[in-house]
């Protein structure tokens, strides 16, 4: 019995071993024919020019591309999404066009945000195929770089080429390489307001500087039936999330002079500048009331819904929130302007959030992946993402186009070109201890001094300072 | 005798065979990926390739990382408040349900039904429910004069967690409600009858007769219930994020965010890897307090 059991037992990994083994087998071979893991050989495509590919109102698909994707056998790509599709038209245009010039289909994963990576790691950390595209931020890019994930890019980039997008884009320039295309520069944040409510209590424009919207939001800040409970609150903003409270801070950092994600060369949370903005939050919430006491949880999304709901004169919020009020009952009653300044002719710096594309390195459609990417850093791609769904883009040339001057806040951006996009490795984890702290603070556990300091010290030992 | 044998091990051998292929997926979805943990577990992945740095990631968790034993007290409180709070109504609820017989079947349906809603839409919607200034609590009590100021819930760091882990309790009731009914209903009408002619009150049928013969639903209810808040993240991910200031940070949370947000996949793996030692303590602890005594 012992012994036919064991004999059972031995020809069961046997088994499971050739299975194994045949597995590992096929991937050898796939890699010799330059498939999954492999380092792309960018000489099969005519890649050079780049730039007038990339400025060109038509673009068009460079030499030997379509070869090689017949080469390399692919008809669909797997393209990876932040979000449901049905919020992206613009990405559906871009994979339509890219469909039409390379007859190659594409497969969009509309994934929430939180769960990207978490889909993700478990598929680079198999060398899986089964992704080809990639969606970035800075929450996820220079991890997947530094873990060896995303095919460098650097033969779809130059001088000349970089020098047609927003300056803020080498930020995504990591260790001197290339490692992505811009989806969209996205989401710089503006005011939005409500002009009846300002008329109502006086005021004919949005404010200019901080002190002037502490005033207003505090007339703003109203109990309509005098029951003890405020109605309208006169000013909101995000103090958790992943990324909103820590881009909070920096934000209004940016308008007093200091980039914390970059005080010579180093993060820094701790400067008076950041402290100065620390306390301003945390008297808008204790001393002056002006903003809801559940601020300190309001995520990415929230300040958006609240502002829908009519219960908030003023919220500071990405420009993405600009096509959900014309879809929504505030269509009318809403307007954008640039966010208030520190002070009058203060600077006016402001954080240009980053979402790209990036080709994995397991991907066994390098070329057909390749030429998505291309197409959305182009012309047409990157008009298509600002004049359909109103993302900003990197691309300055794409503002220009007569489809984007008809976009409603087109010139509240023109008066927006000094912006910043920081990227770096344990961001992630440094936002988290900022959010950590600035929540303490506007719960008054710490002063904003200490509130600061007890991050950077978490800040120095995250990157090793 | 030999035939016999034989037969046996053919028998047996043909047993296992119908078995073998239930083994290997349970080989290939379980034990294969707790193997791959543990190995994960003995790499850090700051260089590429990863390399092996043994039990580093174990020693510097439960020595050197404050954060852990934190976030272990959170998680200790969330299982507490969760599971104590929700075994006291289930109890009830499941009490009554065994006394009632008209409409048994519809308030049954009717007390199954949080359980029914999704994890992540049930804290969504309790996200809303408890929302500062449009949130339908604060519109119930402010109404009945409970609260005369809008409260924000999830902005109160010394009420915030026993606010989670109430959220958490209304998911948990319907599941202890369920086995605790199954234990009721398995007790002998007889011996209430008896107690009844003996004169004991409702109290002390309960103590003496209730509790005793229903301890191994108890024990399994709230065995099963405390494990699953362990590793319960939907709520605290949806409602707060571990806000405000950390104050609901717990250890499954902090795990989330080493492994998908730091990329610290070997020292998340080590703490998954505790985290399984700790449901394993939790599990002694509930046997050695609701140990079920000698049946009648």
């Amino acid at each position: 019995m012992a012994k036919k059991a064991l004999t059972i037992l031995l020809l069961l990994l046997v088994g499971v071993s050739l299975v194994f083994a045949g597995g590992q087998q096929e991937k050898e071979m796939k890699e010799e024919a330059g498939g999954s893991g492999t380092v792309y050989d960018a000489s099969k495509v005519q890649w050079d020019p780049n730039h007038e590919r990339i400025v060109a109102k038509d673009y068009r698909v460079p030499a030997g591309a379509k070869e090689a994707i017949e080469a390399e056998g692919s008809t669909e790509i797997v393209v990876y999404n932040w979000g449901d599709l049905s919020w992206d038209p613009a990405t559906l245009l871009n994979g339509s066009m890219f469909t039409r010039l390379t007859d190659v289909q594409v497969q969009f994963v509309g994934t929430p945000d939180e769960q990207m990576t978490p889909k993700l790691q478990p598929l680079f950390m198999a060398k899986s195929g089964a992704v080809d595209i990639v969606p970035l931020d800075e929450t996820n890019y220079a991890n997947y770089v530094s873990r060896g994930w995303l095919e460098e890019v650097d033969f779809l980039w130059d001088d000349e080429t970089m020098s047609e997008y927003h300056s803020g884009l080498q930020a995504t320039v990591l260790d001197g390489h290339y490692y992505s295309v811009p989806q969209v520069g996205r989401i710089i944040d503006v005011l939005y307001y409500r002009p009846s409510m300002l008329k109502a209590a006086g005021y004919d424009g949005p404010p200019e500087t901080w002190e002037e919207l502490v005033e207003m939001a505090q007339a703003l800040t109203i109990d309509k039936n005098n029951d003890g409970q405020v109605d309208q609150w006169g000013f909101a903003f995000k103090g958790g999330g992943v990324l909103d409270g820590a881009q909070l801070i920096k934000a209004k950092s940016l308008l007093l002079g200091v980039n914390p994600d970059d005080v010579d060369g180093k993060v820094k949370f701790n400067t008076p500048e950041t402290i100065r903005v620390v306390q301003l939050l945390m008297d808008l919430r204790n001393k002056y009331k002006v903003v809801p006491p559940g601020v300190t949880a309001y995520q990415h999304g929230d300040i958006a819904d609240f502002f829908l709901s009519g219960n908030v004169a003023m919220v500071i919020d990405p420009t993405y929130l600009y096509a959900r009020c014309m879809e929504s009952e505030l269509a009318d009653d809403f307007d954008v302007a640039v966010q208030p300044l520190a002070f009058k002719g203060g600077p006016t710096t402001q954080i240009q959030h980053w979402n790209g594309w990036g080709l994995s390195k397991y991907s066994e459609n390098k070329t057909a992946a390749l030429i998505y990417m291309d197409i959305y850093r182009s012309y047409q791609g990157q008009v298509n993402e600002f004049a359909i769904e109103n993302n900003e883009v990197f691309l300055k040339k794409a503002y220009e186009d007569p489809k984007s001057k008809l976009v409603g806040y087109n010139d509240v951006l023109a008066q927006i070109d000094d912006t910043v996009v920081d990227v770096y490795q344990g961001q992630g984890e440094v936002y988290k201890a900022v959010i950590a702290e600035l929540q303490k603070a506007l719960l008054e556990s710490k002063t904003a001094e200490e509130a600061m300091n007890d991050a950077q010290k978490r800040i120095d030992k995250i990157l090793g300072y | 005798m030999a035939n016999q044998s034989d037969k046996f091990i053919k028998d047996s051998l043909f047993g296992f065979l119908l078995v073998l292929p239930a083994l290997l997926l349970l080989f290939l979805l379980v034990v294969f990926p707790v193997i791959y943990v543990l190995y994960l577990s003995t790499l850090s992945f700051d260089t590429t390739p990863a390399h092996f740095v043994g039990l580093k990631h174990y020693a510097e968790l439960l020595t050197n990382d404050s954060f852990f034993w934190i976030f272990f007290g959170h998680s200790m409180q969330y299982v507490v408040f969760a599971i104590g709070s929700a075994f006291f109504v289930a109890l009830l609820v499941a009490l009554s349900l065994n006394t009632i017989n008209k409409f048994q079947g519809t308030l049954r349906t009717f007390a199954l039904w949080c359980w029914a809603v999704p994890p992540v839409i049930a804290s969504l919607m309790w996200k809303w429910m408890l929302n500062d200034t449009n949130g339908a609590l604060n519109d119930i009590l402010l109404k009945l004069g409970v609260i005369h100021q809008q409260v924000a819930w999830l902005a109160l760091p010394h009420w915030t967690m026993i606010i989670l882990s109430q959220v958490h309790a209304w998911t948990a009731i319907p599941f202890i409600m369920v086995i605790l009914l199954a234990g009721l209903q398995a007790i002998p009408v007889e011996l209430y009858e008896v107690a009844s002619i003996d004169g004991a009150n409702g109290l002390q049928k309960f103590r003496t007769i209730t509790y005793p013969l229903l301890r191994t639903s108890v024990l399994t209810s709230v065995m099963l219930s405390s494990i699953f808040a362990f590793r319960h993240i939907d709520i605290v991910f949806t409602l707060t994020k571990g806000g405000p200031g950390e104050a609901t940070e717990l250890l499954v949370t902090y795990l989330y965010d080493n492994a998908f947000n730091y990329m610290k996949i070997g020292y998340s793996a080590a703490l998954s890897i505790i985290m399984v030692f700790i449901s394993m303590v939790i599990v002694f602890l509930l046997v050695k307090l609701i140990r079920p005594q000698e049946q009648y």
